[in-house]
């Protein structure tokens, strides 16, 4: 765990946002804000970074553990073969074409949101979480990307 | 008065052709018609006419079936203890006249209706076909090919000739000189050929209403090309992270989870193209449908560099559809835009929803290639 604490202290130290590091047991935490405020954080992108493991299993447990803004992630593709697996939030969890992404490759997982264009497309949306959320999004993706493949 | 039925059947034919143009969208749209191909004709739901018929009220004095029996009993004297469930229906049953359409005529409204260009035949892709036509008349062959009525007109005229023709007794006796039978012969015609190679991406970010899409275009498009080509081959390649021919049922089914390398379809197109449809004699047309997120810009990079420097230049044209899912769709369509923008050999379109079909087709279908 990396400890609220220690997140609180490196938001603490970047009120204009930028890129947060933090690290726990076995992962680090890159956090890409864009507004960091007493209550919440603005994040473009988050990527936890772990120990190699299982693709399979580890989507599988995103999709299980990890629910941003509370929505539920459902596996897209699934593709150990390339080393890789998408995650994104179920259709009816969805809010104004808004969704959740993971991007999980064999050394971590990136989270980011995007809204789907009304032309075809889609765009990178900021995200807000309260520094509660936060820390809980960190933790979930720390614990299960830090258990290597023979875990 | 004699009644020209011609007229009415060309009148009905009108009406018919003026249902499927104004609803050709909604027609394009779902699987109604589809659903309804049977042969080389569909059937097109037509608006009903309510035909007046008598209504017969109750008779005071009584009618037919006068008898001891009271209101409900069973005819045969026995009733029946078993009772149904629920409660019968009051409501009248709903009909709908259908009309039959061939697909031919069908192709002609839509390539009316969307202003389709016929399309040009490449000029080398024109292959011979033997075909045997039964033209003369020769005096020797089997006799499974006996022209009767010629046999017989010979052995009349010989007859007649010959003094041996009786009117009173009309009989015609025909020998070994008089046979004769049906000779062919075997001519070179040109036709042209032309194969529809399809792509489907059915990675786990293809859906089941984005494959409902592709089908439905495929039918339209299939329509329209077997309506300029007589000899139309079809073939199905479907792809996640790897690709496989499959068959028509197989394509339109398969869903898979795995990751989207769309270089692996393009590359088992080309491989197919290669053994089995030299480009001089034959029309190809490859078709991808996909929602777009390949899984990196490395294997799009492969994908460009195969469709440039192989592909394109031997097809008649190469179509991309990008389908839009729940999630919108990904960054495919943009590089196909970025690297054929001025390359006429290459359609691209965009599908958001089904609505969009009948735009699409025009987008894929319009240069006439």
């Amino acid at each position: 765990m990396s400890g609220r604490h220690d997140l609180d202290q490196a938001l603490d130290a970047a009120p204009q946002g930028g890129k947060i590091a933090v690290a726990g047991d076995g992962w680090s935490a890159r956090i890409d804000a864009s507004r960091v405020g007493p209550i919440g954080v603005v994040v473009n992108r988050l990527r936890v970074q772990g120990r190699p493991g299982d693709i399979e299993r580890r989507a599988q447990a995103i999709a299980t553990e990890l629910r941003p803004q509370g929505e539920r992630l459902d596996t897209v593709e699934v593709a150990p073969g390339l080393g890789g697996a998408v995650l994104r939030t179920r259709p009816e969890d969805m809010r104004g074409g808004r969704f959740f992404q993971v991007d999980l490759d064999e050394g971590g997982a990136d989270l980011s949101r995007q809204r789907r264009k009304a032309e075809g497309g889609r765009q990178p949306q900021p995200f807000s979480l309260t520094r509660e959320e936060l820390g809980r999004v960190v933790d979930t993706l720390g614990e299960i990307l830090s258990t290597g493949s023979t875990d | 008065m004699s009644l020209n039925i011609d007229n009415d059947i060309h009148r009905f034919k009108q009406i018919v052709r003026g249902k499927v143009r104004r609803d050709l969208r909604k027609y394009m749209s779902s699987t109604e018609m589809i659903g309804k191909e049977k042969g080389r004709a569909v059937r097109v739901p037509l608006p009903q006419i309510g035909i007046p018929r008598f209504r017969y009220g109750k008779n005071d004095t009584g009618g037919i079936g006068q008898g001891d029996g009271e209101k409900g009993d069973a005819v045969d004297g026995q009733t029946d203890p078993a009772q149904g469930q629920g409660q019968a229906g009051n409501q009248p049953g709903e009909h709908v006249l259908e009309a039959e359409i061939t697909l031919e005529e069908l192709a002609e409204i839509m390539g009316e209706e969307l202003e389709l260009p016929r399309i040009e035949p490449k000029g080398k892709k024109q292959i011979k076909a033997e075909r045997d036509r039964y033209t003369g008349i020769s005096r020797v062959g089997p006799e499974s090919l006996r022209h009767t009525r010629r046999t017989f007109r010979e052995a009349l005229k010989r007859q007649i000739a010959s003094g041996t023709w009786s009117p009173s007794n009309p009989r015609i006796i025909p020998i070994r000189d008089d046979k004769r039978y049906r000779s062919w012969t075997t001519k070179a015609e040109p036709q042209s050929s032309a194969v529809i190679i399809y792509m489907m991406d059915v990675s786990g970010s293809m859906g089941r209403e984005q494959k409902e899409i592709v089908r439905l275009e495929a039918f339209w498009i299939d329509l329209w090309l077997q309506h300029n080509y007589k000899n139309v081959q079809n073939r199905f390649i479907i792809h996640d992270a790897a690709a496989r021919e499959v068959d028509r049922d197989t394509f339109f089914r398969t869903r898979e989870s795995g990751g989207t390398l769309i270089s692996s379809a393009y590359q088992l197109c080309w491989e197919i193209i290669q053994s089995d449809y030299p480009p001089s004699e034959w029309n190809i047309y490859p078709f991808h449908f996909s929602d777009g997120d390949n899984w990196s810009k490395a294997d799009t990079e492969k994908c460009l560099a195969l469709l440039k420097q192989q592909m394109v230049p031997a097809v008649n044209q190469f179509s991309y559809a990008q389908v839009d899912s729940d999630y919108g769709s990904g960054q495919f369509y943009d590089d196909m835009q970025g690297a054929f923008a001025d390359d006429e050999r290459v359609t691209l379109s965009r599908i958001p929803d089904r609505d969009h079909i009948m735009d699409s087709i025009k987008e894929l279908l319009g240069k006439g290639r």
